[in-house]
């Protein structure tokens, strides 16, 4: 990068929040994506306002140079590396809860807070921001919006999508755009707050965030339910659902998971096991013994050989354990743990599980199975060592034939983790000619110049 | 030249981040390079070739505090603090250590200690025993060695800590002997740098054995954890001060006068998360009538670092007073009046940190709260009588 178009960068965000030192450059490099791709950016900045943001985008759109917005960099599908030597910017400083509206339940924030943050004040609010990703007390609500993160509360809860009313955006040309606001309905024209959910900084970027927040549900009850046959906790999951029942959490482990975790933490569990409910039920106190109670017969009937219902916040944590431990358990394996994200239709659930592991034994790799059995959102996770080539072959073969397996099962590439680098040769797969056209027409629309996030989703849209 | 070991730690690294919110450095410096991923991320660029050895780099590295709560909480259970224990070495060996530790290797050389201060100043903070110190210093034939450490013996705010421990010992009639003016540097400050401590491990091991004593005391938990950790096994127990008042106030119940104050305890991470001792301080402290102990959220395992891990504090003060300030603030909001360590130099930031804020919350260690309570006990050792020396209070006011 030119040294006029530093000393500008330096005269819009300060000499100290221009970084090019190589080990800055080094540290902005990357994302939590696996395997790695590290790419050194030509620059970083640290915003600390709107107008930082709109001069840094003004002046990326003169000089022609590139820039990829970021925040916490926990995203697993490489949204945030700086191909093509990008400027990082960075909105971690960004970092104010603006306000915590009781009365009309709603917070704004900017886009670097962190998510347990914004979690944990609501909190003292009696309120609760339902969306809670794993990664929620390192990502922020910026980065959590655009890859529209979901977590463990899903099924009852949905994703961090279903939460924002209204952002305010910089466009990729400097304009400032505000979507909606505080209002619960808004269909005064196209819905634009729900164009930047999950745009990956390819079309704006969000500074500032005004989401919805729910009463704090009173209590929670925790089971977990084991079984020998998958199958049997797959139609449990059914039952549940059919049953009218919608637990905040209905999590999977499958048969190689437990074995992992039991390695790992020695919880007792049986090394026989075909798969793992967790399932948590929030709601009155009053009514919670008896949808747990009803949850734990529809598991036995459908075949659960052992049931635990937590009768004090000690055993919950303790029924906790298992899916907890998942990823600690598997990430230990091998050196690089690859955490894969599909979604099929819940009726799928075992089918798919089925497929992963077929297709890993085909291929010699390891893969386990856990996720979010209630909306259907799986994460296959690989375990293996990225310098290891040949290795790493198979690995990408095993990859691509599980997303073709959820595609063909009726599902898509990515539940959560957004599409990015890692999984943008499988996007017109998932989406069709007619869909992809439209996304990259919009992308040139809001983008003209390509500044934003080049190379995310899909190809250098331009060339297109 | 990285031992392969560690390239294969680095590979470990799936940069999740969750390691970001546990980095007193992170948390003060928001910036990639200040976190634990970030440096993994350049002693991995090191190892491949694409990062040269510098200053700025030394700088990264250095700035750890080696508090390892990073460690404890990485999932993939990366040895985080190896890797930077080794690129310490890296660096340490490559000539780019800082210029405060370079000092600070010279002085443990050339005087034995780490204030770089001539060895018969060693007793100085035992002056108000008259030549008690001198006489006992070498003796043989008592059970447990007082092993002195260089802050609390060399550096007078600490003084008070060293005085409570041999003051409690007295009282209780424990027969305990010193080094004295001999006693060097246990060389964990060495290692901390990245340098040998074999020299400190000879000399110490031979001093020790010398005394024939059983037991070895240490109010200092960076020395207990060298003690514990990186010495090789010299046939005597190692025991935290606070593990043996604990022991002392089971065996022997000296009365206790009330301490009717709310006191909040600091976890010291070379004492706690390096060491495994969480139980024994707050059993001393439970044990104080009236005291009301009251625990920060971080606590025990997850205890934040006070600001004064690894050498931090000689090469970035700044750094090192921002983390402090934010473990103060921890410790105010528990409403507690007194901040009760077991650390002398988590007690001298923590105590700066509350001076700077201008804080209502005394700093004191675990030691002094016990020495208060039993003053009231008759005086006596070996049959000789000695005078109290004053047992001020470190306030932090």
């Amino acid at each position: 990068m030119d040294t006029s178009t530093l000393r500008q960068l330096a005269n819009i965000v300060g000499e100290e929040d221009l970084l090019t030192s190589p080990e800055d450059l080094i540290c902005y490099s990357y994302d939590a994506s696996q395997p790695t791709s590290d790419q050194l950016p030509s620059a970083v900045v640290n915003a600390d306002s709107t107008e930082e943001v709109a001069a840094v985008l003004r002046l990326a759109n003169r000089r022609r140079f590139t820039v990829v917005p970021r925040g916490s960099g926990t995203n697993l599908s490489g949204g945030t590396i700086p191909v093509q030597g990008a400027v990082v910017l960075n909105l971690g400083r960004m970092n104010q809860i603006l306000e915590i509206d009781a009365d009309n339940l709603t917070a704004t924030v900017e886009p670097g807070v962190i998510t347990d943050q914004l979690q944990a004040a609501v909190r003292a609010h009696g309120l609760l921001y339902p969306p809670d990703p794993a990664s929620s007390s390192v990502s922020t609500i910026g980065g959590n919006v655009a890859e529209n993160a979901g977590g463990l509360r899903g099924l009852r809860y949905g994703v961090t999508g279903d939460y924002v009313l209204g952002l305010e955006v910089v466009l990729a040309t400097g304009e400032v755009m505000a979507t909606g606001g505080k209002c619960f309905k808004d269909v005064a024209g196209y819905d634009l707050t729900s164009l930047f959910i999950g745009s990956e900084g390819t079309l704006g970027v969000v500074t500032k965030i005004t989401v919805k927040l729910i009463p704090l549900p009173q209590a929670t009850r925790s089971l977990l339910a084991l079984y020998c046959q998958l199958e049997d906790a797959a139609r449990s999951v059914s039952g549940i659902i059919a049953a009218h029942l919608v637990p905040a959490t209905l999590e999977i482990l499958d048969g190689a998971t437990i074995r992992y975790v039991e390695d790992y933490q020695g919880l007792g569990l049986p090394l026989d096991l075909g798969a793992a409910l967790l399932v948590e039920v929030d709601g009155r106190e009053a009514n919670l013994d008896q949808e747990a109670s009803e949850i734990a017969a529809i598991c036995r009937r459908m075949g659960a050989n052992d049931v635990q219902v937590a009768s004090s916040e000690g055993e919950a944590v303790a029924l906790r354990e298992a899916r907890k431990a998942a990823l600690p358990a598997l990430a230990r394996v091998r050196p690089t743990t690859i955490l894969e994200d599909v979604t099929v239709p819940r009726s799928q659930l075992p089918s798919m599980v089925n497929r992963v592991r077929d297709i890993a034994q085909r291929h010699d790799v390891l893969i386990a199975v856990f996720g979010h059995a209630g909306d259907g959102n799986l994460h296959p996770t690989c375990m293996t060592d990225e310098r290891d080539k040949v290795e790493m072959v198979r690995v990408e073969a095993a990859l691509s034939e599980i997303f073709v397996a959820a595609l063909e099962l009726g599902g898509t590439i990515t539940g959560e983790h957004g599409v990015g680098l890692k999984k943008r040769p499988f996007l017109p797969q998932a989406v069709g000619q007619p869909r992809l056209e439209a996304m990259v027409k919009i992308k040139n629309l809001l983008d003209p110049q390509g500044i934003l996030n080049p190379g995310k989703i899909f190809e250098e849209s331009r060339a297109t | 030249m990285i031992a392969s070991r560690v390239s294969d730690l680095v590979a470990t690294c799936t940069r999740c981040g969750y390691c970001l919110p546990t980095c007193p450095t992170y948390l003060s410096l928001e910036t990639e390079r200040a976190t634990p991923r970030g440096r993994i991320a350049l002693i991995r660029a090191l190892i491949e070739g694409r990062l040269d050895l510098s200053e700025n780099l030394a700088q990264q590295v250095y700035q750890c505090l080696g508090c390892e709560l990073c460690t404890l909480t990485c999932p993939g259970g990366v040895n985080i603090a190896e890797i930077l224990s080794e690129a310490k070495r890296i660096l340490a060996s490559a000539e780019f250590l800082p210029p405060a530790l370079d000092r600070l290797r010279s002085q443990i050389r050339q005087s034995g200690n780490i204030a770089g201060e001539p060895g018969r100043n060693r007793l100085l903070w035992g002056q108000d025993y008259g030549e008690m110190l001198q006489e006992m210093a070498g003796a043989k034939g008592a059970d447990v060695l007082l092993f002195m450490g260089c802050v609390p013996s060399l550096f007078p705010m600490a003084y008070p800590l060293l005085r409570s421990v041999a003051e409690i010992m007295l009282k209780t009639e424990i027969d305990f002997t010193i080094l004295g003016e001999s006693e060097i540097c246990c060389g964990y400050p060495l290692l901390a740098a990245g340098l040998s401590m074999d020299e400190q491990i000879e000399r110490n091991v031979a001093a020790i054995a010398a005394t024939g004593a059983t037991k070895l005391v240490t109010a200092c938990p960076s020395c207990f954890h060298a003690f514990k950790v990186h010495y090789p096994e010299m046939g005597v127990e190692v025991w935290h001060s606070s593990e043996f008042l604990a022991q002392i106030l089971a065996e022997r119940a000296p009365a206790l006068r009330p301490y009717p104050k709310a006191v909040t305890y600091h976890d010291p991470c070379d004492l706690g998360r390096k060491s495994g001792i969480y139980e024994a301080p707050r059993q001393v402290l439970k044990a104080i009538p009236d005291l009301q102990l009251l625990e920060m959220v971080a606590n025990r395992e997850k205890a934040f670092c006070c600001g004064g891990g690894g050498n931090l504090e000689s090469i970035d003060p700044e750094l090192s007073h921002s983390i402090a300030d934010r473990r103060l603030d921890q410790a105010l909001a528990t409403g507690a009046e007194v901040i009760a360590s077991a650390c002398q130099q988590c007690e001298r930031t923590l105590l700066m940190a509350a001076r700077r804020a201008r804080a209502k919350i005394r700093v004191m260690d675990v030691a002094q709260l016990v020495a208060e309570a039993v003053a009231d006990m008759g005086l006596s050792h070996s049959g000789k009588s000695y005078p109290t020396p004053p047992n001020k209070e470190i306030v932090g006011y």
